[in-house]
Order: structure tokens, then C-alpha cells, then sequence
């Protein structure tokens, strides 16, 4: 892929002094360079979090799946998270754990003779975190993470060479070659993605702006520029971008050409035609159909081959 | 009354519009498998929202036209441009390119067409004579353990996922966590996070799929370099009928592959790409001639071909049975499914349910290979022309698609944000080694898991014991589903300490 490196060059290279600040700072925190990975997680923990508050105001029946699937994904995250600090954390967690689940276990149990199997799981938790400490922390390392992530002395991303990157990047490919759950790929421009990702935001906020309609070959004419297509190219593109949108305008949903922030429709392709361009080529259609239309079709209503009119 | 539907679904299948449809279906899927990096999932994610104006049989059958005709569609790169269009053709690249470079490409498409089809043909075939076990099977199972096969199908792809536990654990867990937002679909339960009107109707899974599988594919392919053809490759038209006898005199290695690829597609998450190589290991394990693997051996490009092909009908099993996919794309076939209102599991397989739609689905497949074969003998010497295209006008064209195909469903503002918050999500899932298929089992599944699990909590009273006791309430196979979920999740960890504490 060709594309205008210096621009985008200067802009990635502030981005990465940034990051580099910033990693720096938070690496001894998490005893491993910060990489996305931990934004992903962060994410999910966020998420978690919230949403297992958020489903504590819906009815029972609504809550239970949620409050469910927030908890696991919040836990599992933090736990992914602090894969450094699991030694620490892992006992303490399990302690915690332990007594809510002993706690509201002996709450049901009381109530209705329920929750026997809860206070099992929570005697057991609380067992393990004194009697078996170690094991506890093993397992849980074993568990959480991946050998080459602990310490994090191989997922150098936050240095922010793009060699390095792609040479991470080319190392997981090759461990990860035979599974079928798992994507396998390399990265050879880190640049790609980004501008990628960047531009999909664009196509997004124009939409939202002017609609579907003609954000379609904005975006497409936005990534001819990007890729250094040339003009013929990029004109062509853009057009088939155009012929697409106005295809799904036309014969799916027109509601595509309304911004959603704006309220604004601009003019479709086919109005625009019947106002400005239809007119000017009246005179062309006028003299086509007065020189070449109307003669051929008196030509074929006056032949009349075995005795029968054509038209 | 079985063999009433399945005459039926021959009726249905022997139409013009739906042979129309799954006549493009698998030619659209041969060219987006033969692009490369474009594959199944992606391409039907993109067909996916075009589908809403069709019929649900219709729909499918175009679905599945496209599955199916990328997975052979993936061996042109692969033999061509030593590029997989498809991951599961990875093991066709060892001994179909070295052909190529021997100026043997079109034996080696042709090798591929054939095997592809004849696979395709007895796995959906044996399929179609398994699925009155089948039926008995899955109409046997109840509420409670649906919800704990759903269980099983993520927990195993967290095994087969190579790597943390943890990870794979929390990938399907917010994959499911996904499907919480908006009102609890099966059960009518309405939920509002901070009361979002955007949110309100929930987020969608068509638009989850497609942020997936397309924007972070393509955000992906931006950052490649290569992958387009670069010399011309002779694809002499001699060669097609030498590779169809090539593939002839070789039956048992077709059987045997095409057997592997089923039997290892039904299991969630393994898919087609380890069948491809299970299977290419075998024919290298029984070779008398191992050492000519990865020369040009058509004995590979055979082995690797039918394999996959016969993946598709394994993971069919789960997906319409349980609706568990056995692969990303049948992933995409479940949401298909969804999106028309068909439910995968028991009603699929009900004569007064959508027993006959599956066995048009299946019908279909079957009359899809004849189509590989007969479109990819035929088309064997333009066939390079897919891998000419520059992705510079693929990427741009895939994103245009999937941002119109989203919006143009509901014209719902945060469609256009999911695919491109989850097209951001998914690249770095997978860049991290997150599961990917794990998530989408979870999107996928959720709203089947809940409703179940809300049945069963109403069949036991509220308590959690109908999927662990097998006396409370009389149902031991859930207690043996829950035994092997968990000796799945903690066996290993366990067998490890027990052979450390042999060990001391």
C-alpha cells in the first residue's frame, strides 16, 4: 500500500513520543509496558462494573443473566489485568469471595433452606486461601495468564517501534498457527489500521452530518487520497462508491440520506439530475430523437416484409 | 411424516428463485474466499443485512451458498499466490503452490474443485442419513440442559483456544454481556442502562458480526503488504482433466479427509482450519511417500480440500441443533437464522417446525457442490483474475458495503457506532489473542442461554441446583453436562497438580 508517508509520519510520531510518556509512567504500576491490551481490558472492566451496578436497578428476572455475565467479565478482566499482582490478590480475592458467597449462602439457607451449595463453594474458597495459599496462586497464574504476557518482557508495543510491533506481531502469528478459534495475521504498516480506523470515524461523523448518500464517496474518495491512487482510478472508485449508495437509496432505504445530528437531506443524485443536468441535454435528446429516433422508427413501421407491419 | 418434509424440501429447493439464489451464493462466495484475506465469515456477514428482503429459506440457502463456495473459493490464492484466501486453506499453500511453480495450477485448482465437491457431497449426504438420530437427539434435550450445552460449546472453545483460559473465559463472557443491553428478547424483560434511547432497542448483533468480522478485518488488510498476484501464472486448460483423475484415484484420501473436517467441525471453535491440518497430517502419516509433502504432492492439495469442504456440514450440527457455532461463519448462518426469526435447536428439527427448511439448507449445500465443481472446472483458467485485485480497491468497497448494509437495516444511528466500536474491539482482540469466535459464540448465544436459563430457574423455583443435582429434580444429564463442563474449564489444572503432587 502507497500512501503520503510525511504527513502521517510527522502525526504518528508525536502520537508515539506521547504514548512512550505515558507508558513509562505507568509501567512500573503494572510491572509490564502498557500496550492496547490493557485498554481493551480496561474497557471490559469499565463495562463490567457497570453494567453489574446498572442491572442491580432492574426486576429479578431481568437482572439474574446480567449480573451474571457483568460479574464475570469484570472479574476476569481484573484479574487478566493484575496478572503481575496475582500472588497478592488472588488469596485476597478468594477470601472475599468466599465470604459473600458463605454470607448469602447462610442468608438462603435461613430463608428457605436454599443456598447449601453456595456456603459449600464459599467453606471451600475460604479453605483454600488459608490451607492451600500457594497452590491457590499457582493455579490462578496458570489460569490468568500466558507465559511470554507475565512480567511483559516480551509485549514490548508501548516502545511503539513499528518494527517491534510487527515483529510482535509476526511471533503471536506463528504461535498461534493452528487453531481455528484464532485469527492469524502480521502487521507490516502499523500506519494501515489507524488510518483505517480513523477514517471509518470520518465516514461515521459525515453520516451522521449529511447522511449515508453522499458520505459514501467522500469516505471513498478520502482513502483514493490516502492510498496515493491515481486521479482515474480514485474518480472511478468513487463513482462505484456513489452507484452504491444511491442503490441502497433508492432501492432499500432512502432514510440513509438524512444526517441524524442535522436533520439534513441534501438534494439526491436524481433530483439534482432533473434540475440541473436533465435540462441542458433536453436539446441534445430533442435533435437525437428528431435525426435518428424518428426516422428508424418510420423506417421500421413502413418496412413491411411478407406483407406484415413491424410496429 | 419425515420423508413427507424432506420431498418438501426438495419441492422448495427445486425452484427458480431459490436455485437463482444459490447459484450466487456460491459464486459470490468463490470470489470473496478467492480474494485474499476475505473468507467466509466476512463475506457473509456483508450478504447478511442484503438478505432481509428474502424469504428466511431463501436467505439461507444464499448464506450457506456463500459459506460453502469460499471455503473451496480460498484454495485459488492459496495455490496461486501461496496466500490462503481462507485460513482453512493454509495447508493447501504446502503442496498447491510448489505445483503451480511447476506450471501445474490448473491441475491443482482442478484437484481442489473436485476434491472440495466430492467431500462436500458425501459429508452433507451422510448428514442428511444421520439426521433422524439427529432429531431424536436434540428434541431429547430439555431447557435446562440447552442452557448448560450453550455453557459447554463456550467452554470449549476456551480449551481449544490455545493460550490463557482467562481469556477465552472473558471474551465469551462479554460477548454475552452484550446481548443484556435492551430489553431480554425471549422473555420480554425490559432493561435500560442509564436510560439510553439509543440503547434502548438493544445492540444489535448483525451490526456485532460485521464490526468483527469486516471493519477489523479490513483495518487488518490495511496494515498487509502483498497477497496480490505479482507474475502471470500458466493455467493451462489441460491440466483440469488430469487433476479430476488425480482426485479420482484417490478415494480413501478424500473419504478420510472429508471425514476428519466433519467430525472436527462439529466441535465449537475448531473449525476448519485445524481440520486442515488434522487432516493433512494424516495423509502425510499414511503416505508411503511422506517426504514428498510440501513438494507438490497432490496427494496434500486432495487431503487439505476435502477437508474443509467437509467442515461445513460438522459444523452445521451444532449450530442449527444447539445453535453453538462450530466456526465463525456459522456464527454468521446462526445470526442469518435469528435475523429471519427461526430459532436455532429443537424447532429446527420439528415437522411442524422448521424441519423442512433444514433440509432445504441441507438440500442445498449438496446441490452447492455440484455447482463448485462444475463452476470451478469450467472457470479454472480465469480463476487468477481474483488474485490481481489490489486490496486498495477492496478495503474502501467492503467498508462502503458494511456501513450501508448496517445503516439501511433500521436507520439506527448506533449500528453505525457498534461496527465501528467492535471493529476496533476485534482487532485488538485479535491481536492480543483474544477469541474472537469465543465473543461472537457469546453475542451469538445469548439471548438463546438467557431464555433457557430463565425457563430452567422457573422450572427449579429460582435455585441453581436442576443443572448440578441430579436427584432434586431428576435430570441427570444435566448433571453430567455440568461435570464436563467443569472438568473441561479445571481439568487440566487439576491433572497438573495431581502429577506434581506424584511427582514430589
Amino acid at each position: 500500500m502507497v500512501q503520503d508517508e510525511s504527513t502521517t509520519d510527522e502525526l504518528l510520531a508525536r502520537l508515539r513520543d506521547a504514548q512512550r510518556v505515558l507508558a513509562d509512567a505507568i509501567e512500573p504500576v503494572l510491572r509490564e509496558r502498557p500496550t492496547m491490551e490493557h485498554v481493551l481490558l480496561s474497557l471490559f472492566l469499565v463495562a463490567g462494573t457497570y453494567m453489574y451496578w446498572g442491572a442491580l436497578e432492574f426486576s429479578p428476572a431481568a437482572a439474574e443473566f446480567p449480573r451474571i455475565m457483568a460479574g464475570a467479565t469484570a472479574l476476569l478482566s481484573f484479574l487478566i489485568l493484575v496478572r503481575n499482582y496475582l500472588h497478592a490478590v488472588v488469596p485476597v480475592l478468594a477470601a472475599v469471595l468466599g465470604g459473600y458467597a458463605v454470607y448469602t449462602g447462610a442468608l438462603a439457607f435461613l430463608a428457605d433452606d436454599g443456598g447449601l451449595a453456595r456456603i459449600l463453594v464459599g467453606v471451600g474458597l475460604l479453605v483454600a486461601t488459608g490451607a492451600f495459599r500457594t497452590q491457590l496462586v499457582d493455579g490462578a497464574e496458570s489460569f490468568i495468564a500466558e507465559p511470554m504476557q507475565v512480567l511483559g518482557e516480551d509485549d514490548l508495543i508501548g516502545d511503539d517501534d513499528d518494527e517491534t510491533a510487527a515483529d510482535d506481531e509476526s511471533v503471536d502469528s506463528d504461535a498461534e498457527g493452528d487453531s481455528g478459534a484464532m485469527y492469524v495475521y502480521e502487521i507490516d504498516d502499523p500506519k494501515g489500521p489507524v488510518v483505517t480506523g480513523l477514517l471509518c470515524t470520518g465516514y461515521m461523523v459525515l453520516t451522521f452530518a449529511i447522511g449515508m448518500l453522499y458520505a459514501t464517496p467522500v469516505f471513498v474518495a478520502a482513502w483514493a487520497l490516502w492510498v496515493g491512487m491515481d486521479a482515474a482510478k480514485g474518480a472511478a472508485l468513487t463513482g462505484l462508491g456513489l452507484v452504491c449508495s444511491y442503490l441502497f437509496y433508492d432501492v432499500i432505504q432512502s432514510d440513509i440520506s438524512e444526517g441524524w445530528l442535522t436533520g439534513w437531506e441534501p438534494t439526491p443524485p436524481d433530483d439534482l439530475y432533473a434540475w440541473y443536468v436533465d435540462p441542458l441535454l433536453q436539446p441534445l435528446f430533442r435533435v437525437i430523437d428528431r435525426y435518428v429516433i424518428y426516422p428508424l422508427l418510420r423506417l421500421l413501421t413502413d418496412a413491411t416484409p411478407l406483407g406484415v407491419s413491424l410496429l | 411424516m419425515t420423508v413427507e418434509t424432506f420431498l418438501g424440501a426438495i419441492d422448495a429447493l427445486l425452484t427458480f428463485d431459490t436455485m437463482v439464489w444459490l447459484l450466487a451464493g456460491v459464486i459470490v462466495g468463490i470470489i470473496v474466499g478467492g480474494l485474499p484475506g476475505l473468507g467466509p465469515p466476512l463475506g457473509m456477514a456483508i450478504i447478511l443485512p442484503l438478505t432481509i428482503p428474502l424469504a428466511p429459506a431463501d436467505a439461507i440457502i444464499l448464506l450457506v451458498g456463500v459459506y460453502s463456495g469460499s471455503m473451496y473459493g480460498g484454495s485459488i490464492a492459496a495455490i496461486l499466490i501461496n496466500t490462503p484466501g481462507v485460513s482453512s486453506s493454509a495447508a493447501t499453500m504446502f503442496d498447491g503452490y510448489p505445483m503451480s511453480k511447476q506450471g501445474r495450477a490448473a491441475t491443482a485448482l482442478s484437484v481442489s474443485a473436485t476434491a472440495s465437491a466430492f467431500a462436500g457431497l458425501f459429508t452433507i449426504t451422510a448428514l442428511i442419513l444421520f439426521s433422524p438420530v439427529l432429531i431424536e437427539l436434540v428434541l431429547a434435550v430439555g431447557t435446562p440442559e440447552r442452557f448448560l450445552v450453550a455453557l459447554l460449546g463456550l467452554s470449549m472453545i476456551t480449551v481449544i483456544t490455545r493460550g490463557s483460559f482467562a481469556k477465552g473465559l472473558l471474551a465469551g463472557a462479554a460477548g454475552l454481556l452484550i446481548t443484556t443491553v435492551g430489553s431480554a428478547q425471549p422473555i420480554a424483560l425490559e432493561r435500560r442502562y442509564a436510560d439510553s434511547l439509543l440503547l434502548f432497542d438493544g445492540i444489535d448483533f448483525v451490526a456485532v458480526l460485521i464490526g468483527l468480522f469486516a471493519i477489523a478485518e479490513m483495518m487488518k488488510l490495511a496494515g498487509q503488504e502483498g497477497g496480490i498476484a505479482e507474475g502471470e501464472v500458466t493455467i493451462d486448460r489441460a491440466g483440469i482433466k488430469e487433476g479430476i483423475i488425480e482426485t479420482v484415484k484417490r478415494p480413501v484420501t478424500v473419504f478420510k479427509s472429508g471425514m476428519i473436517g466433519m467430525v472436527v467441525g462439529a466441535i465449537p471453535g475448531a473449525g476448519a482450519t485445524v481440520s486442515n491440518f488434522v487432516a493433512y497430517s494424516e495423509a502425510v502419516r499414511a503416505s508411503d511417500d511422506p517426504d514428498s509433502f510440501g513438494s507438490g504432492n497432490v496427494e496434500g492439495v486432495v487431503a487439505s480440500e476435502a477437508s474443509n469442504n467437509g467442515t461445513v456440514a460438522g459444523s452445521l450440527v451444532p449450530a442449527i441443533s444447539f445453535g453453538i457455532p462450530g466456526s465463525s461463519s456459522t456464527a454468521v448462518l446462526i445470526g442469518g437464522l435469528l435475523m429471519h426469526g427461526l430459532q436455532p435447536g429443537p424447532s429446527m428439527f420439528q415437522v411442524g417446525g422448521e424441519l423442512s427448511l433444514t433440509y432445504t439448507m441441507l438440500l442445498a449445500l449438496l446441490v452447492g457442490n455440484v455447482v463448485i465443481l462444475v463452476f470451478g472446472l469450467t472457470a479454472v483458467t480465469r480463476l487468477g483474475y481474483l488474485t490481481k485485485i489490489d486490496t486498495d480497491y477492496i478495503i474502501p468497497m467492503v467498508i462502503v458495503l458494511s456501513f450501508l448494509g448496517t445503516y439501511a437495516l433500521r436507520v439506527n444511528p448506533m449500528d453505525i457506532i457498534t461496527i465501528i466500536v467492535f471493529g476496533i474491539i476485534g482487532f485488538y482482540m485479535v491481536r492480543y489473542n483474544y477469541s474472537v469466535i469465543a465473543f461472537v459464540l457469546g453475542v451469538v448465544l445469548g439471548d438463546i442461554a438467557e431464555d433457557n436459563l430463565y425457563t430452567a430457574l422457573q422450572l427449579s423455583g429460582g435455585t441453581y441446583d436442576i443443572f448440578y443435582n441430579p436427584f432434586a429434580h431428576g435430570r441427570p444429564l444435566s448433571f453430567l453436562l455440568s461435570v464436563a463442563i467443569f472438568l473441561l474449564l479445571f481439568g487440566p489444572f487439576i491433572k497438573a497438580r495431581v502429577e506434581r503432587f506424584r511427582g514430589e
